[in-house]
């Protein structure tokens, strides 16, 4: 159930475990597979891979999973009878088949020997060529913010709002997708009205320095550049990361977690954990796209035994994870919320182009004041970003007595991921339809 | 970020403003104005900067606000891993009402209260549900009722601490809201009748006229002989409504001298005709209108869309306020039979009409000729008056198989009829399920959305032993999306019921 993108997913596929529902359905010890009764006329083939838990099903959904391939793992994780040995039909064997052998090519081209030459001189001119169109269209973003300061925020309507948005997209046709993502978080505060005109001006403020970096990056210390470089939205190469990271390894605390969709076909999740031993934070960053499922199984407030590998930057948080096992579930960490928010003064000061850190303040007390929610903390009291229902089940959790909350502080409010009573171990966990605007 | 940085952002930065942050930064700003940039460009620089140091700059507001008190701690929760849980927290987002009502009497027949993470939801629906609060009340917990202080949508929850803590405090007469002051007189007249009427006489001259009908209603419970002076000096209230109730509530008491005076006008009306061979009671309706009848709160001038005569109308309020053994004593015939014979007179309709709103739980012969008799005028309100039979009576009067009900429209009565909480019996309730499922295997519901509305309702009122014998449905390949939610829903109800009373 963890792995279910949403609640509407978990109860969609509780629906379906039904027996009526499966037209057909077989196993081995590979995979499981399955047709079942959806609404179009043909049914639809739900199939799973085992050993890296991912599903892939025809029908229209665009969560992954989707609630068919919740569903069958929910009737293999019952034992469900119809579930048993049997020949695989054809559209198993082609998936399956076709993963694997993309598997084994992915595995050839790294052991192909390549001409080091020929592939490096391609890839720098790749670099070359990205770097330039991010000048271009940096120098048009520039131009730009500095009409709108001239021309003042104040008179802001349909007009604008198109214009902003056109703008947004003129940065992800430069590669520089991180640019256009800021524009339109400022541009979503634009629309929110005149509580968020301070954040709008951060915003803009921010996307200068990305521009100043961008025309300055020969001068740029390395991690520096590596900062520019995420911002931007120009990813590293996982491998290339794999290779030159930092290690570390540890048992690893999952904090709490959030898949946000980002788009039409592209969702984020976020998973914020903290070494018991290192005392170390990372996230690790996945993206499911259009098919393409989020792996892994992290629940919050389990442990597991990992190294990490860390990307580059001046406030190293985002990492990969490799030779992941569970490990013994360690207690909640008793931090000072006076050392969180130091923690989280550093960060943001080694790079403020951070989108969140996480914050994990303990002996915090919720409350509702109107309908705003805040959380009262020895430190001090801040807004939360979450919706009305979220905000009533994190009071009912807390009961007025104060809890441990772990959440993400992109400096104006806090996202609240999950919570912990003292002497409990079931968590409050945010609903992902629980963020607000 | 001040004032001014907002004020030029808005208006438009035209000039090379000193724009100021604090301390150490002001060189910074100072050296980005120095650089000769346009100004929009120097603004979006120092912004910039600006931002970079209030991120790096973490820290919080700290009003002197007081935090709220917490909770009381409830050591019968439900467990959040009950087995309970899960049905719970369905019935709770999907409904129906009903199953939200039983489950709460069964967490409470339990002695335990819903489990922290599904009050908010159990409180909305509370909220939608005024008939859910008796039953939700009770099981929400100290933490409940701390959560409807905070939320003026639960308020209901926040009010009512339960009826017997409500009642016991005499505080809650003096100071409290009208619904509490009105458990308070219930509590008191059920304990100590008189007293409870001399609090009630005490105040009422002060009251608003919709307080003293809420609060002169509780008299209804206990009524006696002893309260017919209050209600004799409330006929003349200045409220319409609180006459027209101190009236009915005055012709319930046989002896009382407001009920005589009504016989004695009625009585002439109804003349007993004496035939060579038979013997008759003939009715009419009054000629004129007395005016002594304002004392006993009857109106002369008919209401304008009142579908009754003028005369009709007239004998229709001497009627009502007659009580229904007098009719007996006075002409012989049992219920069914006044109601036979009055079928044939000419103010049949003025009758019915008044004898229906004399029936109370009371009569129950009264009760089951009306339901036998099955008059157009008596086709409405049937669920009412098969409210005040026990539940054993009322299946009496209804045929077992889902397709009469079905077909006789008796079936939302036969539903309707059921206070929440309450069931059919089992035997009943298994002739129906028997049916139900046949309904379901021969796809009966496919296109009826009224029935399959129904369907739902029924599996929340049939009795629980009767489910142990439930088999699901067959599917079918070819079921539309409406029929396939629909037997969820009834799975689900189904399931959870069983649950909540294994």
């Amino acid at each position: 159930m963890a792995l279910a993108p949403d609640a509407a997913s978990a109860k969609a596929a509780e629906g379906l475990v039904s027996d009526s529902k499966w037209v057909s359905l077989g196993a081995d010890s590979d995979a499981l597979w399955g047709e079942c009764k959806g609404s179009g006329a043909k049914p639809y083939q739900t199939q799973v891979d085992l050993a890296a838990l991912a599903a892939r099903c025809s029908c229209p959904s665009r969560k992954f999973p989707c609630k068919h391939g919740l569903a069958l793992l929910l009737l293999y994780a019952q034992k469900h009878p119809r579930l048993a040995q049997s020949e695989r039909p054809q559209w198993v064997n082609e998936w399956l088949s076709s993963r694997k052998e993309k598997a084994e090519k992915k595995e050839q081209a790294a052991s192909k020997p390549a001409d080091p030459a020929a592939t490096a001189a391609a890839a720098a001119k790749r670099e070359a060529t990205r770097w330039k169109r991010i000048d271009s269209g940096a120098a048009d973003l520039q131009r730009w913010i500095a009409d709108q300061f001239r021309r003042g925020l104040g008179k802001f309507g349909p007009e604008q709002r198109q214009e902003w948005s056109a703008m947004a997209a003129r940065m992800v046709d430069a590669q520089a997708p991180g640019l256009g993502n800021q524009l339109q978080a400022a541009l979503d505060a634009m629309s929110a009205g005149s509580g968020r005109y301070e954040e709008v001006i951060e915003r803009l403020g921010l996307l200068q320095l990305l521009i100043e970096g961008v025309c300055r990056r020969e001068q740029l210390s390395a991690t520096r550049l590596a900062d520019l470089r995420t911002a931007l939205g120009w990813p590293h190469d996982k491998d290339e990361v794999a290779e030159h990271a930092e290690d570390v390894s540890d048992d690893w605390l999952v904090l709490g977690q959030i898949v946000q969709q980002r788009d039409e076909k592209l969702s984020e999740r976020r998973i914020w954990l903290r070494g018991c031993n290192t005392g170390r934070y990372a996230l690790l960053l996945d993206f499911a796209f259009n098919g393409k499922g989020l792996e892994g199984f992290w629940r919050a407030g389990a442990s597991h035994a990992a190294t990490l590998k860390f990307y580059p930057g001046s406030a190293p948080l985002r990492a990969l994870a490799t030779g992941q096992s569970a490990s013994q579930s360690k207690s909640w960490p008793q931090l000072s919320a006076y050392d969180a928010i130091e923690r989280a003064s550093h960060w943001f000061a080694r790079n403020p182009w951070l989108p969140q850190v996480p914050l994990v303040l303990n002996q915090a007390t919720p409350t509702i004041d109107g309908d705003v929610c805040k959380l009262h903390t020895e430190v001090g009291v801040l807004p939360l970003r979450v919706r009305e229902a979220a905000a009533w089940t994190l009071l009912a959790f807390s009961g007025g007595q104060p809890i441990d909350v772990v959440g993400e502080w992109d400096g104006r409010r806090l996202l609240p991921l999950s919570a912990w009573r003292s002497g409990d171990n079931r968590p409050w966990v945010l609903d992902n339809d629980g963020v607000a605007e | 970020m001040s004032a001014p940085w907002l004020k030029q952002a808005l208006v438009g930065v035209d000039s090379t403003a000193m724009l100021s942050g604090n301390g150490e930064i002001d060189a910074l700003l100072a050296q980005i104005a120095g650089q000769g940039d346009d100004a929009a460009l120097a603004f979006s620089r120092a912004a910039g900067a600006m931002t970079a140091c209030r991120l790096a700059a973490v820290s919080f507001d700290t009003p002197a606000i007081a935090l709220p008190e917490p909770a009381a701690a409830d050591t019968n929760a439900l467990d959040e891993s009950h087995r309970w849980s899960s049905w719970l927290t369905l019935a709770f987002a999907q409904g129906p009402v009903r199953l939200q009502y039983e489950a709460c009497i069964r967490i409470a027949a339990v002695n335990a209260v819903l489990p922290s993470n599904l009050l908010p939801q159990a409180l909305e629906a509370g909220k939608r549900s005024q008939a859910l609060r008796a039953a939700l009340l009770p099981v929400i917990g100290h933490r409940g009722r701390w959560l409807a202080r905070l939320n003026a949508d639960w308020r209901f929850a926040m009010d009512g601490m339960t009826e017997i803590d409500a009642a016991s405090d005499p505080k809650a007469w003096e100071e409290g809201s009208l619904a509490q002051r009105v458990a308070y007189l219930r509590q008191h007249r059920a304990r100590d009748a008189a007293g409870a009427r001399d609090l009630l006489q005490q105040q009422l001259s002060e009251m608003p006229a919709k307080e003293r009908q809420e609060l002169v209603a509780v008299l209804e419970h206990g009524l006696s002989a002893d309260d017919e002076a209050l209600l004799e000096s409330l006929l003349k209230d200045r409220s319409r409504d609180v006459r027209q109730l101190a009236a009915r509530l005055l012709a319930s008491l046989p002896h009382s001298t407001h009920a005589q005076r009504l016989i004695a006008w009625l009585a002439p009306l109804l003349t007993h005709k004496r035939g060579l061979l038979t013997r008759s009671w003939q009715c009419e309706a009054p000629e004129q209108a007395d005016p002594a009848w304002s004392s006993a709160a009857i109106e002369t001038t008919r209401p304008q869309h009142e579908a009754l005569g003028e005369r009709a109308w007239w004998l229709y309020q001497l009627v009502r306020q007659v009580p229904l053994s007098w009719w007996v004593s006075h002409t012989g015939m049992n219920a069914g039979e006044l109601l036979a014979w009055a079928a044939k007179s000419d103010w049949k309709a003025a009758l019915y009409r008044g004898w229906r709103e004399r029936v109370g739980s009371a009569d129950r012969d009264w009760i089951e000729a009306i339901l036998t008799a099955r008059a157009k005028e008596f086709a409405s309100g049937n669920a009412e008056l098969l409210a005040m039979l026990p539940t054993q009576a009322r299946e009496r009067h209804w045929p077992d198989s889902l397709d009469k009900l079905w077909k006789s429209g008796a079936l939302p009565d036969v539903i309707a009829s059921c206070a929440p909480g309450e069931t059919l019996s089992t035997e009943f309730s298994r002739a129906l399920l028997s049916d139900l499922h046949g309904w379901l295997d021969s796809d009966r519901l496919r296109h009826d959305y009224g029935l399959r509305a129904h369907v739902l309702e029924l599996a929340t009122v049939v009795h629980p032993d009767s489910l142990a014998n439930w088999r699901p449905p067959l599917r079918r390949d070819d079921e539309t999306p409406a029929l396939a939610e629909c037997i969820h829903d009834l799975e689900r109800i189904v399931a959870t019921r069983r649950a909540l009373y294994a």
